[in-house]
């Protein structure tokens, strides 16, 4: 009897997911058959979901007329070396937040978070005349540079954040065992902090490479020639001035997405390490 | 708090808690010296990050509030003129509006977004066959960027075009409501969406959180003959707080950010009942080119933003009484 | 682990080093002979000794994202190389609606391109073009073009670019439809349009007469057709004529169709809706839709049943004429090159060129006697060569809130507010931004 009723608990479980999983998967679903479909049946009535062909020209289109597979790599070396940076500086200046007491620290914190606080919107005009008046960079500055598309977002208040309040739940045990055997600060970061926060950090690479694949306004403002555009840049162009090519555009898009699937997919049982875990007891000092 | 896992040192015998303190305190003069080096130490430390921080987003913030008493319209220089932009900010109605639209489009989606996510997410913490591939392409949505995001949508909802409604009118409904041409189902469309994606990002943070929660509270619990919803209220849910604070925070600092699902698919209407802060911003800014007057905006917006944020964390530490 | 990591970032930060060059110029001097063969037969501009003897020169130029990487494009550039080897060229495509902000950053820094596509009226409104008068004057070709297009580089009688192409906005109709329902000639006036509209719609909606939009730019088409304008121009002198007694009017009847008659839907509340009357009427959901010969191409392309029974007809009105829509170059605010980037201009819309992107990219010409070309004889476009004499340019987008507020004004009105009410407040808006611009 037991055996039972833990099936249909199974089954519904199941139903369950599958319920949630229609709702976020559905318009993705939309968007890959309208990339395989022709134009005129994008706007057919009654709507057709799947195309009664598979037209999977779209998809060779891109690659072939526009400037996707250099945008892509675009995209790729800038999220990269962006999360890289994150990754690396937000650790160590949450370690310091977190752990070491020095003078000014919760001030300095609380401009961490500020910084989060501001749209980038706004943030596009100042940034683009600091770039092109970078000192010793030539008449353009940073304008149109792989340093010019990294930099200004490399290091964001959010991942110090989120670092800060994992190690926050990292018991202090740890760290007065470790300086009483003489391990300086340094090391007690990368030996024993840093390898009990994998899923932190996997958190803040993913996030961190999200927001740089999915960056649209600076990197339009900062690049001005093809070769230096990334990947939304170039889906963009599939936008004319009267009409939007609507299976190329979500071909594209749906290009664009499979390297974050992929990415993800790869990441994600770091998220279940467990220990070390962003949840219970956050002491502060 | 007792971690099982194995001391990082091999080799070293683990001290007692007591015998630390008692070490510590002999030590203490010799510390006092090396007090300055270690601050110096830590502040190394931060450097790094704060420099970038400083560079890229402080001193844009001050550039912006000089621009915000000065006239600049693009390509002539910038004029100074005083306080002309904030008495100009006072009567500008739809800058009001926007910051409402803008607070009620984040309540909602920030009460559905995370709850839903912590809903699923406790849906997902378990071994079931074959969940990694649910918590996978549970993340789909947060995958594209808005734009492609709002697009998608747009075919969705679109009264004439959209699939909603179409199966809608073959299900019976005579004439389904214009949903983006109406400003209260526009805003409710929004927000759905903006919890559609919400959800999919906080999914992940709150797995992770869920993951750190000890078996043996709920076991302890289980004994005692508490039920899954009140293991849910006593157990889960206090052991996910600081998780839960971070999440509202950075939610409220999006959902201010919103732009382009508006842009898409509504254009700030019907009658501006769409129409965001960033979106007024934005159009003062560089559409109508009053670039001095869209600092002095985005000045204002700012530290309500992070009045919003210093109160939710006050509140937050303010419930650690562990 | 960490010297790998290390490696990596190494590698990574040098790649960072590498940028390109934008638009720059040497003094290196290059000889160029004319060519053997005869440009002017090809129907290529002239050979221009000015522009063979620059300097080396490197042309950076901006296009609409749908214009820079077509055929006729890059073969006129290819071409331009050949005939002038001093003269390189770097083609950027940005996408339409993004090319305004990114002109006006451009020329706030001083690092411009050398051409860039929109409307040059706009651009020189604002301050961002450079005045052209001298290179047309010695050109001299201003009478081969529709009056339109000259029209749509000029601000306060001063030049600022070259057209590139021209449109206008026609009616266009399912002829099956109307045969059916006993009306045979297309409405000439706004009143015949509203009456047939209403006699074609279905009482239980599944079809309307006509597919309304709430394109500010799109009325304005209704405007002129009506004889009236939603700016005054006195010499050189602009004034904001939004609330005029005919332009509410016109608004009136034209969003009554939607509003009142029910005989079109309510247009939905995005900013671009081309998709809109186009999938409604090539699913026979409505019959007819007021755009212009790019949605001829589109229905051929992706309605082909509608296709068949797609027949055109001037805008109906009281006047001649709708608005005039297209784009044309022009030479930034501080670049150096505009000699060279002129000449670039002439060969695009040059015969050879013009007609390249007429037939291959919908591109309409901008010069008259291309018109003669057997392309045209189209009956579908006649109506379009029609109206393309007498249609003007949307001058208002020289005046960002103006331009937003005429929008708003339409989408208003479309959601249920009172014409002159709100044409008032657009009034005031207009005359404002009209104010400060100056």
């Amino acid at each position: 009897m037991m055996k039972k009723s833990n099936m249909i608990r199974n089954v519904l479980l199941y139903v369950l997911l599958t319920i949630v999983l229609m709702i976020f998967l559905g318009p993705y679903i939309w968007m890959f058959m309208t990339s395989v479909k022709t134009q005129g049946e994008v706007m057919s009535w009654p709507p057709k979901i799947i195309p009664t062909e598979f037209y999977w020209e779209n998809f060779l289109r891109i690659w072939q007329e526009t400037n996707l597979p250099r945008a892509f790599f675009n995209s790729l070396v800038v999220s990269v070396i962006a999360t890289l940076i994150n990754v690396f500086l937000s650790s160590l200046a949450a370690f310091a937040f977190a752990r070491l007491r020095f003078p000014g620290r919760d001030r300095l914190f609380m401009l961490v978070l500020a910084t989060m606080m501001i749209p980038t919107g706004l943030m596009v005009v100042p940034l683009f005349f600091m770039m092109k008046n970078v000192p010793f960079a030539g008449p353009d500055g940073l304008l149109d540079s792989y340093a010019g598309l990294i930099l200004p977002f490399a290091v964001t208040g959010f991942a110090i954040f989120l670092m800060r309040q994992n190690f926050l739940s990292i018991p202090r045990e740890l760290d007065e065992q470790a300086t009483i055997d003489g391990c300086s600060k340094f090391q007690i970061y990368w030996k024993i902090i840093l390898p009990l926060n994998k899923p932190a950090i996997a958190l803040v690479t993913i996030f961190s490479f999200l927001s740089h694949w999915n960056e649209y306004l600076w990197p339009l403002t900062i690049a001005r020639s093809q070769e230096m555009y990334t990947i939304q840049i170039a889906l963009k162009a599939f936008q004319g001035q009267y009409n939007i090519d609507w299976p190329l555009i979500m071909a594209g898009a749906t290009t664009a997405a499979l390297p974050m699937i992929i990415l993800y997919f790869i990441l994600q049982p770091l998220f279940e390490q467990g220990l070390g875990g962003l949840g219970s007891g956050g002491k502060e000092t | 708090m007792y971690w099982n896992i194995p001391f990082p040192y091999k080799g070293v015998k683990r001290m007692k808690t007591e015998t630390v303190h008692e070490y510590k305190s002999v030590m203490k003069p010799k510390r006092d010296m090396h007090k300055l080096k270690d601050h110096i130490g830590s502040y190394l430390f931060v450097l790094p990050a704060l420099t970038f921080l400083t560079l890229f987003s402080i001193v844009p913030i001050i550039y912006l509030i000089w621009l915000s008493f000065h006239e600049y319209r693009l390509p002539n220089p910038a004029i100074f003129n005083g306080v002309e932009n904030y008495i100009r900010m006072f009567n500008d109605a739809l800058f009001i509006k926007s910051i409402g639209n803008t607070m009620i489009y984040t309540a909602g989606s920030m009460a559905i977004g995370l709850s839903g996510a912590i809903a699923v997410a406790v849906l997902l913490n378990r071994k079931l066959k074959g969940i990694r591939f649910f918590k996978v392409f549970y993340f789909l949505p947060t995958i594209t960027s808005e734009v492609i995001t709002a697009m998608i949508f747009l075919w969705v909802f679109d009264n004439n075009l959209g699939i909603l409604n179409y199966i809608l009118k073959v299900s019976g409904v005579e004439s389904p409501p214009a949903w983006l041409l109406q400003p209260t189902t526009a805003m409710i469309i929004l927000i759905l969406i903006g919890a559609w994606r919400g959800t999919a990002y906080n999914i992940p943070i709150f797995l992770a959180a869920l993951q750190a929660v000890p078996q043996s509270l709920y076991e302890a619990a289980r004994i005692d003959g508490a039920n899954s919803w009140k293991q849910f209220v006593h157990i889960t849910l206090p052991s996910i707080m600081h998780i839960l604070v971070y999440c509202m925070v950075m939610s409220v600092i999006g959902s201010f950010q919103v732009v382009a699902v508006v842009d898409i698919l509504t254009n700030g209407g019907p009658m501006d009942s769409t129409m965001v802060v960033i979106k007024h911003i934005w159009q003062q800014s560089f559409e109508f080119n009053y670039v001095g007057y869209g600092a002095a905006l985005s000045f204002v917006l700012f530290p309500f933003l992070l009045g919003v944020t210093w109160l939710q964390l006050r509140l937050s530490s303010g419930k650690d009484k562990k | 682990m960490k010297r790998v990591l290390l490696c990596v970032v190494a590698t990574l930060l040098v790649l960072a080093g590498c940028q390109s060059k934008t638009g720059s110029s040497s003094e290196e001097k290059m000889t160029v002979n004319p060519p053997d063969r005869d440009l002017v037969a090809e129907g290529l501009p002239a050979f221009n000794e000015k522009v063979a003897d620059l300097p080396k020169t490197d042309l950076e130029i901006w296009l609409a994202a749908d214009y820079a990487n077509t055929e006729p494009i890059t073969d006129a550039i290819e071409e331009f190389k050949e005939v002038y080897p001093n003269i390189s060229v770097k083609t950027v495509g940005i996408e339409w609606g993004d090319m305004s902000n990114k002109v006006k950053l451009a020329v706030s820094s001083g690092a411009v391109p050398d051409m860039a596509h929109a409307h040059a009226f706009a651009m020189g409104a604002q301050g961002l073009a450079e005045p052209l008068d001298d290179l047309w004057e010695e050109w001299g070709a201003e009478d081969q073009f529709v009056p339109g297009g000259i029209q749509d580089t000029e601000w306060k009688g001063v030049k600022y670019g070259v057209p590139i192409d021209v449109n206008t906005t026609i009616y266009l109709y399912n002829k099956k439809v109307f045969e059916e329902n006993g009306i045979t000639a297309p409405p000439k006036t706004l009143d015949e349009l509203v009456d047939v509209s209403k006699k074609l719609t279905k009482k239980d909606g599944s079809r309307y007469g006509i597919v309304t939009s709430a394109s500010g730019w799109s009325f304005f088409g209704n405007v002129i057709a009506e004889g009236s304008n939603n700016l005054k121009f006195n010499g050189d002198e602009v004034t904001a004529n939004l609330n005029d007694p005919k332009v509410v009017e016109t608004m009136e009847k034209y969003t009554g169709l939607a509003t009142v008659d029910k005989s079109s839907p309510v247009p939905p509340p995005q900013q671009r809706q081309t998709d809109h009357p186009v999938a409604m009427f090539g699913t026979g959901r409505a019959v007819s839709f007021i755009s212009g010969p790019w949605d001829i191409a589109r229905i051929k392309n992706e309605f082909p049943d509608a296709y068949k029974d797609l027949a055109t007809a001037p805008l109906p009105g009281a006047d001649k004429g709708s608005v005039l829509g297209g784009g044309s170059l022009f030479v930034p605010k501080g670049s150096k090159n505009s000699i060279a980037s002129f000449e670039l201009m002439k060969w695009f819309i040059s015969d050879k060129y013009g007609i390249r992107l007429a037939k291959e990219e919908g591109r309409h010409p901008v010069k008259t006697h291309l018109y003669d070309d057997e392309f045209y004889n189209d009956p579908l476009l006649k109506p379009y060569i029609e109206t393309l004499q007498y249609a003007q340019p949307y001058k208002l987008e020289a005046f960002p809130e103006a331009n937003d507020a005429w929008g708003k004004a339409l989408r208003a009105v479309f959601d249920g507010a009172d014409p002159q009410e709100e044409l008032d407040k657009a009034q005031k808006i207009a005359e404002r931004a009209i104010e400060n611009s100056n």
